[in-house]
């Protein structure tokens, strides 16, 4: 079960203080990137969230006021808006497999884990309304950027918000978040928002048909599409990868399955043996060449990662290829982090070797087939002794 | 004059630089034009049917084919399963095997769909009712039409998201095995897993429908 708390806001105004001092003082090295990050964060937060902490008073004009220009437009930069976009999808993704999960742990797992996806949504979106308030009292720059992030994550919104009805299977989180929220900011926040009924909240296990329960109208015609029977006659993609070797158990069946019952595909089988025997002859003495790839292209820089956690200190990305998959903590600041180590579920003792990469450091977990069901625990420590730990699935 | 794994190599290497590869490209399949030659009669043999005039088309569609993913499939096959590849030549003609079996594998599939082509055009007048009734046949075949493309495009999607998941849908639903106990045994897994696999197929395919379909009623709006 996912909770949230009042609590874990009501802080926020302390916090604030303390930022303010901070970047005043110019503790930390750097630009300030970072503090103008968490600030902004911290001050919307209370900006959204008046009435629930009692805060209709606190004056945020003299710490938003406190952020200098350069900082300002640093942390704008640094805002990656394509990775929202990520995090919001696989919050969906989660959400699903929380409410239709292979195990108990897994569906609370799966849970937190999209819950974590859409609180960073709502980190920008505190931020940017702080980023607002600033322009509100006259700041160019900041309404300058305040107007560019909002048409970037406009289109993020945009493009995930179609796919709400999956995060109905957090609605109690959801629900518990959103009631927080000032009225006149909860419609803008969605991803706690929006279609939280509680009609709604078994919504992902009827459509699972795990459960019984009345189809929502708009649901009826996509229920009917997706359960009306239908084949799907083997491909030219499924022969050629079946042909290769490529074949995974499931395409080998499909294909026993369908050639016991369709004597055309029982030819194609045939035609693909004996069409084999002509090329063996046409390359007969032929020196089998190992086929490395002829000029190094980087596995990493061919996919995108997804991105298992993101602090101010440290990035750790996730990269599936079909060969391997990688775990990969690139520190944004190299004086802050201390080590890293990353174990996975199957192997609990081990900690997998590292290899300093282009990247960051580098962890091979192994081939992807190897990892079904298995979980990876990375654990990061920075320099002052803080230590961070996560947990993606492979 | 450079070999054929020397000329391949090359064509990788202009391939990965982002520069033009189409002329070496045509020059080193043209050197196994009749090695091609020889497998598609092979499969013709097999089928027992087309024509040697067939064998140009089939090999200019494993020449495309070839182009558009061959050379990275060519890569991911020797890096997967060594050996299995062999050399670029041996990959080829598997393409061109599989060209020519797929072209085949459709004609019987046309063949076997009923009517062919040019035989409505001695179709009588047809009266008004009769009209809109073809009309509103018309109208709901094109309605079925999209909505089967929409499925099969979440059933990509589903594929590409959730392979586990889009493996266990295609034998229960697609393969009408309709029995967790054999899609469990064919997959490797526990017949809990299989259903609950199923299930969250189901779940995604509807979700991403009706996501579809509310992305495109945005753009509609919009324009």
């Amino acid at each position: 079960m996912v909770t949230t708390t009042p609590e874990k806001y009501a802080a926020r105004l302390t916090e604030l203080e303390a930022l303010h001092h901070e970047l005043e003082t110019g503790k930390r090295p750097g630009d300030g990137a970072v503090v103008v990050g968490l600030l902004l964060e911290a001050a919307g937060d209370v900006l959204r969230r008046r009435a629930a902490l009692n805060a209709k008073s606190a004056n945020l004009n003299k710490p938003l006021g406190a952020i200098p220009e350069l900082a300002l437009r640093s942390w704008g930069d640094g805002v990656q808006v394509e990775e929202l976009a990520s995090r919001l999808k696989r919050a969906a993704s989660q959400a699903v497999e929380s409410a239709l999960p292979d195990s108990v742990e897994d569906g609370e797992a799966m849970a937190q884990w999209a819950v974590q996806d859409l609180q960073a949504r709502d980190r920008l979106e505190s931020a940017l309304v702080a980023l607002e308030a600033l322009a509100g009292t006259g700041r160019k720059d900041a309404a300058a950027l305040v107007t560019r992030l909002r048409t970037a994550v406009g289109g993020v919104d945009k493009v995930c918000r179609a796919g709400v009805a999956s995060l109905t299977a957090l609605n109690g989180a959801r629900r518990a978040e959103a009631a927080l929220i000032d009225q006149e900011y909860r419609g803008q926040a969605w991803w706690y928002s929006e279609r939280t009924g509680i009609d709604d909240d078994q919504l992902v296990k009827v459509l699972g048909g795990e459960v019984k329960g009345s189809m929502p109208s708009e649901f009826r015609s996509a229920n009917s599409e997706v359960t009306r029977k239908r084949g799907r006659p083997v491909s030219f993609d499924d022969l050629l990868r079946f042909d290769l070797g490529l074949a995974s158990p499931g395409e080998k069946e499909v294909i026993r399955l369908q050639a016991d019952a369709d004597p055309e595909l029982k030819l194609s089988l045939a035609a693909m043996e004996a069409a084999e025997a002509a090329i063996a002859e046409e390359t007969a003495g032929e020196v089998a060449v190992p086929q490395s790839a002829p000029v190094s292209i980087p596995v990493e820089r061919s996919i995108t990662p997804e991105i298992i956690e993101e602090r101010a200190e440290f990035k750790v990305l996730l990269f599936r290829t079909k060969k391997a998959v990688q775990v990969v903590v690139q520190p944004h600041r190299l004086d802050r982090l201390a080590a890293a180590a990353v174990y996975r579920s199957d192997e609990p003792d081990r900690p997998f070797p590292s290899a300093p990469g282009d990247m960051g450091i580098h962890f091979d977990l192994g081939a992807p087939e190897r990892l079904v069901g298995v979980l990876a625990r990375i654990v990061v420590k920075l320099v002052d002794g803080q230590t961070h730990a996560f947990e993606a699935r492979l | 004059m450079l070999n054929d794994d020397e000329l391949f190599a090359d064509i990788a290497r202009r391939k990965a630089l982002g520069q033009d590869y189409k002329r070496p490209l045509g020059e080193l399949v043209f050197r196994w034009r009749d090695a091609s030659t020889t497998v598609i009669r092979r499969v013709q043999g097999a089928f027992m049917r087309g024509s040697p005039d067939d064998a140009d088309e089939i090999f200019q569609d494993a020449v495309a084919k070839f182009m558009a993913k061959g050379l990275d499939q060519f890569r991911g096959v020797s890096e997967q399963v060594p050996g299995k590849a062999a050399s670029p030549k041996t990959f080829f003609l598997r393409i061109v095997k599989h060209c020519a079996i797929d072209r085949y594998r459709r004609q019987r599939e046309e063949l076997d769909s009923g009517r062919g082509v040019g035989e409505d055009d001695d179709e009588p007048e047809t009266s008004l009712p009769e009209a809109n009734r073809s009309i509103s046949e018309a109208r709901a075949l094109a309605e079925q039409q999209e909505a089967h493309g929409e499925y099969w495009k979440s059933w990509e999607r589903l594929k590409e998201e959730h392979p586990n998941e889009a493996a266990a849908w295609d034998l229960y639903h697609h393969q009408d095995l309709d029995d967790h106990e054999e899609v469990a045994r064919a997959l490797g897994i526990t017949v809990v897993n299989s259903y609950k696999r199923v299930s969250r197929a189901q779940a995604w395919l509807k979700l991403y429908i009706l996501e579809a379909r509310k992305r495109e009623e945005g753009s509609s709006e919009e324009n």
